[in-house]
């Protein structure tokens, strides 16, 4: 029989009774709801979580405290946090002079990226990203005005299929990251049923919903581009289409670079395993697990694209969504 | 034989105690397991229950009111005292013509059976 002592580090608060956080690959920022007795924590404060055992834990987030909530008779508090880029979600950007919005002209997407993050107060920022793709090159810079930075970066990365995410220690990142294995990228963990230690539930799907094998792109002035290809999850010349719209694609090449790119990306089965596991605060989304379950006939490598972690009452638990 | 106990510096003869301190784990089953996982949650306070028989409105009076309160405990082994939690207080009022037990106190005074759940502090 297997004991283990749940432990934990939470900055500002006593007595927790429960923590759920929520890491995901297609969500913006990272969630953490904390259920304690009692807190010092105010809005905006900055907070770390630490989650695992009386033989260690492990850092699963970096943020700041979003609300606080305080209830009777029981006298809990709830308190949600939400990471770095939360910042970019709630900086609205509104030019003092609508007619000198925010513009960039022939500038990478790296360095457009990085700048609508300094203007919402995000600095700690890296990149990795294998193309060279410019923006505002054509007759008009890029322009954003009258929405929040977050709405803007992502209006720029969904355009190139690529990610831009918050890590565990707060530290932006610019990424082509896809949710399945783009080559050659080796599994951190193994969740096997074989093993009796590791796996409490799971289950496994395919869907061609969230397929799409016919891209169309509109751009500014006129500029459109399309790609398509035949899939063999869908009828024959049967085509799930999906648009791109946004005036800062300004070049016929720009459209032609964001429909090709995008069909690659989204021209996929989705294939989805369900796990519950024991508590382990070093999985971590955007990395993978070779997963062998025979009964539901999986085995592979599998890229880990939500972690759940529930850690109180019920013990030490999380809940997986892995995709290939 | 019950022992006069005081309670928040009333008189209690108790003839009944028992508790309990149980640790909270959480048993967690993997598929394929031959054994669970359990993982320790907390170590909860202890809680005991005390019995007995309470002679007068004075004495009954004070203890009905210590719910919820802090307060002392002497009981036959800690004649120093010590501090519970007063968690849980329940009485019935028991039909006797006359009380001998507390000589102190008039024989046809009223007589409780009185319960108490406290958390030693």
């Amino acid at each position: 029989m297997a004991v283990q002592t749940l432990s934990y580090t939470v900055t500002g608060i006593t007595n927790l009774t429960d923590i759920q956080v929520i890491e995901a690959h297609n969500n913006s920022v990272t969630q953490v709801i904390i259920t304690c007795e009692s807190t010092s924590l105010t809005v905006g404060d900055s907070i770390t979580v630490h989650l695992g055992y009386s033989t260690g834990t492990t850092k699963v987030f970096t943020g700041y405290v979003r609300t606080v909530l305080q209830s009777y008779p029981v006298g809990e508090y709830t308190i949600t946090c939400e990471d770095v880029l939360a910042k970019a979600a709630i900086h609205y950007m509104a030019a003092a002079d609508p007619e000198n919005p925010f513009s960039r002209s022939n500038i990478l997407t790296q360095d457009l990226v990085e700048d609508l993050l300094n203007d919402a107060g995000i600095t700690n920022y890296t990149h990795s990203v294998p193309l060279t793709v410019r923006w505002g090159t054509g007759s008009v810079p890029v322009e954003f005005n009258l929405i929040n930075n977050m709405t803007a970066i992502e209006t720029i990365t969904k355009a190139l299929a690529w990610k831009v995410f918050a890590d565990r220690d707060g530290q932006v990142h610019l990424e082509d990251r896809k949710a399945y294995d783009m080559g050659g990228e080796s599994a951190s963990f193994t969740f096997d049923t074989s093993t009796g230690t590791t796996i409490l539930n799971d289950s496994y799907s395919t869907s061609a919903e969230n397929l799409r094998n016919r891209i169309v792109v509109y751009g500014n002035g006129g500029i459109h581009a399309s790609a398509s290809a035949v899939s063999p999850h869908l009828p024959s010349g049967f085509y799930q289409t999906a648009v791109i719209a946004t005036p800062i694609i300004d070049t016929s090449s720009l459209a032609n670079q964001v429909a090709s790119l995008n069909l690659a990306a989204m021209n996929r089965l989705t294939e989805q395993i369900s796990l519950t596991i024991v508590g382990n605060p070093d999985v971590r989304i955007r990395t993978f697990a070779n997963v062998i379950d025979s009964r539901i006939g999986v085995s592979g490598k599998w890229y880990i694209y939500r972690v759940e972690h529930s850690f109180g009452d019920m013990g030490y638990k999380q809940s997986l969504i892995l995709t290939r | 034989m019950a022992s006069i106990w005081k309670l928040a510096g009333a008189d209690i003869y108790v003839d009944k105690q028992s508790g309990d301190k149980p640790p909270h784990f959480a048993e967690l089953r993997p598929i394929g397991s031959t054994s669970s996982i359990f993982h320790e949650i907390s170590n909860p306070t202890e809680a005991f229950a005390m019995e007995g028989t309470v002679i007068g409105e004075t004495f009954f009076t004070t203890l009905r009111d210590t719910g919820g309160d802090v307060t002392t405990l002497i009981t036959d082994l800690v004649p120093g005292g010590m501090s519970v939690f007063v968690e849980n207080v329940t009485y019935d009022r028991l039909n006797y013509y006359k009380q001998t037990v507390d000589t102190a106190q008039a024989d046809d005074v009223p007589t409780y059976r009185m319960s108490f759940v406290l958390r030693p502090q």
